[in-house]
Order: structure tokens, then sequence, then C-alpha cells
């Protein structure tokens, strides 16, 4: 079956707003990360600590800038909503999701199955934004994609435009590797190139 | 060589400053003293030194008693060499630099006169004089040379001396000078740039050539001597190596410098630690806190081996070596022809790189004529 955008799927889920949604995230790991000091101690799992709790102020306050996006919290998880669509996001590779966040909680059961109630095609699928990171624990790639619900199976992977977000970009634009230029072309003087020419320091 | 024949005493500084010997040491080396040995260089009205003199001379300087019987033309004047750090170089270890770069431009012309030789290049034909060029023309015109020369805007440069000589420029390199002088260019029927290779800092002798190949792009025709200049050949170098908008999307943007990426950056732009922090620092990237910390961080904390493993290959210039193999291959010329052409001895030609290859001698069943024939500038006496 073709992959479809998620445009095409929920009108809300737009490339703009998911771009703005991908920043953000991007955005609050990068400024985590900067505070980020092994040599004072700092371990990766309280920098994750940090990042996770920031997540969920950031989008909390993000409502005010984008009406569209609004999260609900119980404390252990939460689920962000883009338009009336239920998303929730995990850290990890696209091919190997993390089984606690293909959970399905409460807070986006109910919502998914009220829009999904006319969608028999999407009423098992359940979106999730993944957030791929590199060595340095930089978000390096940021996607979009619908998992059946209860498995780990994938469907209609969006990955977000580098460009559109510039802090993604910032890190990962491909890099390029140099060329290898050709030895200098040499020939031997023909009568022609003579004629004319100073030979001798006279 | 008969006595009556004009001596040219510039020749014989020239020879002396390139080998490195005072007036008093030439003195003593021959037995006379360093007054005589001066009035030689200075005076022309000063009659010929007896032939025995001359021996001794061209013995002590290795050329060819001929090499002092006809004018030297083109001596690199100091006004139209740029030293890379011209203002802490003494004014002596300038003259023998100088000298190198005489005998180099003897010897290039010898190969102007038999090989074709790749042309300039030259990216920007209307460059703003020193005084009007600002930051922000030079980051174009490095732009501009990149993909005049072939490279893309964003990617690392493989190879900066065979960029430069595929862009016209002819590169070589001097040993044993000093450590003060870096490298050096001047323009003549061709820009030639000559690099020392004392300190073996590959990453510093990359920086350094782009930086001569600034000079070449910014200012011809140009008096050098300015500090200005330098600056600007800097920057052209440190733009060309590191191009802005692919510098700013791979350096670390975490609050403190994150070492091993800056390392990583280091090894893959072919530049050193030094470089990449200022290349940051000029971009607005880092403050000057963070720039006056890298520095001393670089100093205190990074080892040799750490710096030896981040170093680029050595680069070696590769048209040199391509024409003493052409004219071998061609016309059966081996280094000490060429040489005997410049009047000259071979180590004069060794000291640039310049060496036949191993197992090199040409096929005995073969007679080249090229070796008898002798244009008639070139047979007199002296003549390059």
């Amino acid at each position: 079956m073709d992959s479809k955008k998620p445009w095409e799927i929920h009108d809300a889920l737009t490339s703009d707003k998911l771009c703005t949604v991908g920043s953000l995230l991007a955005d609050i790991r990068r400024k985590a990360l900067d505070v980020y000091d092994p040599d004072e101690g700092d371990g990766t799992w309280c920098n994750e600590c940090t990042i996770y709790q920031r997540t969920l102020n950031i989008l909390k306050r993000s409502n005010d800038s984008y009406p569209w996006l609004r999260i609900s919290d119980t404390g252990l998880y939460f689920v962000m909503f883009i338009g009336d669509i239920p998303v929730r996001y995990y850290k990890g590779q696209f091919d190997k999701p993390n089984k606690r966040s293909l959970t399905i909680r409460t807070d986006e059961l109910i919502p998914h199955e009220q829009l999904c109630l006319l969608d028999p095609e999407n009423f098992h699928w359940y979106w999730r934004i993944i957030l791929e990171t590199d060595e340095n624990r930089m978000a390096s790639r940021i996607g979009i994609a619908q998992f059946r619900e209860g498995t780990e199976v994938m469907r209609n992977l969006w990955t977000f435009p580098q460009h559109a977000i510039t802090n993604i970009s910032l890190v990962t634009a491909e890099k390029r590797e140099p060329t290898i230029l050709a030895l200098p072309t040499i020939s031997l003087k023909t009568k022609d190139t003579e004629d004319g020419k100073e030979v001798g320091n006279g | 060589m008969a006595e009556s024949e004009q001596f040219f005493g510039n020749r014989l500084r020239v020879a002396r400053t390139f080998n490195g010997y005072t007036l008093a040491e030439v003195g003593e080396a021959i037995c006379t003293t360093r007054q005589y040995i001066q009035k030689l260089e200075v005076d022309d009205s000063c009659s010929p030194p007896p032939i025995t003199t001359v021996d001794a001379l061209a013995s002590l300087l290795h050329v060819e008693p001929g090499f002092f019987y006809s004018p030297l033309l083109d001596e690199v004047q100091e006004e139209e060499c740029h030293f890379r750090k011209a203002k802490t170089t003494p004014v002596n270890i300038r003259t023998r630099a100088r000298s190198y770069g005489t005998f180099f431009g003897q010897i290039l012309k010898y190969v102007d006169s038999q090989v074709d030789l790749p042309t300039l290049k030259i990216p920007v034909e209307n460059v703003p004089s020193p005084q009007s060029l600002n930051i922000e023309h030079i980051e174009k015109i490095a732009e501009k040379s990149r993909l005049a020369w072939n490279l893309h805007p964003d990617e690392p440069i493989h190879n900066v001396t065979r960029t430069l000589e595929n862009a016209g420029c002819v590169v070589t390199t001097f040993h044993g000078v000093s450590e003060k002088v870096d490298a050096f260019s001047f323009i003549r029927s061709r820009a030639v740039i000559v690099s020392n290779t004392a300190k073996g800092n590959t990453a510093r002798s990359r920086f350094d050539r782009a930086h001569e190949g600034g000079h070449v792009v910014l200012h011809r025709g140009i008096e050098s001597g300015d500090p200005l200049l330098d600056e600007q050949a800097n920057q052209f170098a440190s733009a060309f190596l590191l191009p802005r908008s692919a510098f700013i999307r791979e350096f670390p943007k975490n609050n403190k410098l994150y070492w091993p990426k800056i390392l990583e950056m280091s090894k893959r732009w072919g530049v050193s630690l030094q470089a990449l922090i200022r290349r940051a620092y000029d971009l607005g990237i880092i403050d000057p806190v963070k720039y006056r910390y890298a520095h001393v961080y670089i100093n205190k904390y990074i080892k040799e081996d750490v710096l030896a493993s981040i170093a680029p290959p050595e680069e070696v210039p590769e048209i040199l070596p391509q024409v003493i193999s052409l004219l071998r291959d061609s016309k059966g010329l081996m280094v000490s022809d060429i040489a005997e052409s410049l009047h000259v001895k071979p180590e004069v030609l060794n000291s640039f790189g310049i060496f036949d290859s191993p197992g090199s001698n040409p096929p005995k069943n073969v007679i080249y004529l090229e070796k008898h024939r002798k244009t008639p500038e070139l047979s007199r006496a002296g003549k390059i």
C-alpha cells in the first residue's frame, strides 16, 4: 500500500505544524544538552529527565503561541494534541519503537476513538512522533508514523524535512566528502607554444 | 672561463645567501677576507677574481663557475615577496628565503621553456584594493575561488597543494632556512608558492599554502610589506579552507566547547585546532572568553599524540616531479642535466625536492638528441 502523508489522513497534521513541533522538540534537547556537563557530575539519566520536564513545560506554554497545540499531562505521561489529533512522542529509532511509548493511554484512547469512529481505516492506528539522536544525543532526525494498536507495526512514516527545522539541519545536514582533483596536467612544449616565448633568463 | 668576462657579484650574493653563509664565512673558507667578498658582491667595477677563486667559490656554493658570468635579471625582490608573518621574520632570514625564491625562479624559467604547465586561473579579476577590501569581499572571493578551482563550496579540501597547482600556481618546499619563515610567494610569469617543511606540521602547511594562495588571488601586483595584506591572506585561507555555511552547520553549538566534535572537525577539514577555533570566533559562534579558554585548553590539555592522530597527511608538490619524469622519459634529461643547464650542482635542485626517481635512468639503447641540442642562449656561459 502506498504511504500517505499525515495531512492526507488528518487535515490538522499539516507539515507546517509538524515542523513547528519538531523544531520545539529539537530545540529543547539542544538547550538542555548545552548545560549538560559530565565533568561536573551530570549523568545522561539526569539530563534526559531535564529534557522531559522542559518538553512538558515548553509544550504547555506553546499553547499561547500555537493555539492548535496543547498537551494532556497526567504526571506519568503526557499526550500532545495537534488540533484534535492525539500524538505521543518517543526518543529512539524509527524502526525500533519504544514499547512503553506504544502503550495506548486513556488520555489518548478516548479522543482517538472519537476521532476515528467513522474512520475504520485508521481506527486501530495511533500517531507517534519519533525523535532520533546522534552520538551526542542531539536530534538528528524526526518523523511521524502510525503504529497499530498494541504492536510495533508501523505505516505512513513521514520524515520531517531537515531544512524546515533549523536546529536539526544545523547538526545533521549532509556532510560532503572532499572532491579528489586529478593531478595537474603538464605537457611538453610544442613548436607552436615555444614561439614568441623567451628561453633562458637573458 | 676567460678572466676578461664580467663577474656578476649579485650572483655571488644570491648563491652565498642561498647556502646560508655570511661574508666572513665565505672569506674564511676560501682563504680571503670578508671585505674582498663584499667588494666582489657589490662593486661592479671590481676586477674579476682569478679563476682559482671562482672555482673555490663555485665549489663552496654548489654552483658551476659559469654561474657567475651572466647577469642576474630575475632576482626576487623584497617588495614583490609576500612573507607569511613578515612582521616577525628577521631580515637575514627573509634574504635567505628570497635567494631560494630566486633560484627557484631560475629553475622554473628552465621548466617553462620545456614544458607547458597549467595556466593561472584567477577567480576574480577586479579585486578591490586592500584598503577597501572587507571581510565579506574576502568570504565571497574565497567561495568563488572554490568554484573556479573545481571544488564544491561546502566540502573539505582534500589536497590544498594540488588544488593550487591545478589553479596554475607552482608550489615548492625548502628545508633548513629557518623555522621563522613559514612560507612566501611571488608572482612572475606564474605564481610561485614556497613553503617551509621544517616544522613538520601538516595542518599548518596547508594553511600556509592557502594563505599564499590568498596573496595570489587578492594581491597581484601589490607591493608587499603591509601587515594588512597578511591579515587579509589569513582571512582568505580561513574562508577557503573552512567555508562559512558548512562550518556553521558542523561546529558544535553546545554551551561548553565540545572537544570530541571539534577534534573530529579538525581532522575532517585538515586544519589545526587553532585555525578552527579562530574561524568559530570570527564567525561569532564563540565569544572572546571561549576563544581564549580554547587556546589555553589546546596548549595545556591536548597532547601531541592526539594532535598527531588528527593531522592531515603530508602534501607534496606534484608538478615538478611530473616535469622531471616527463623530461626524463621524453628527452632523456636527468636532474644532473638540468642542473648543468642552470650552471648549478644537482644538490641545489635537490634542496627543492627535485630528485631523479629511483631506478629512473633513461634506456641505454636510446640516444637522446636533446642533451646535444642546446639553444644559443642556453649555451652561453651562465645563461639559464
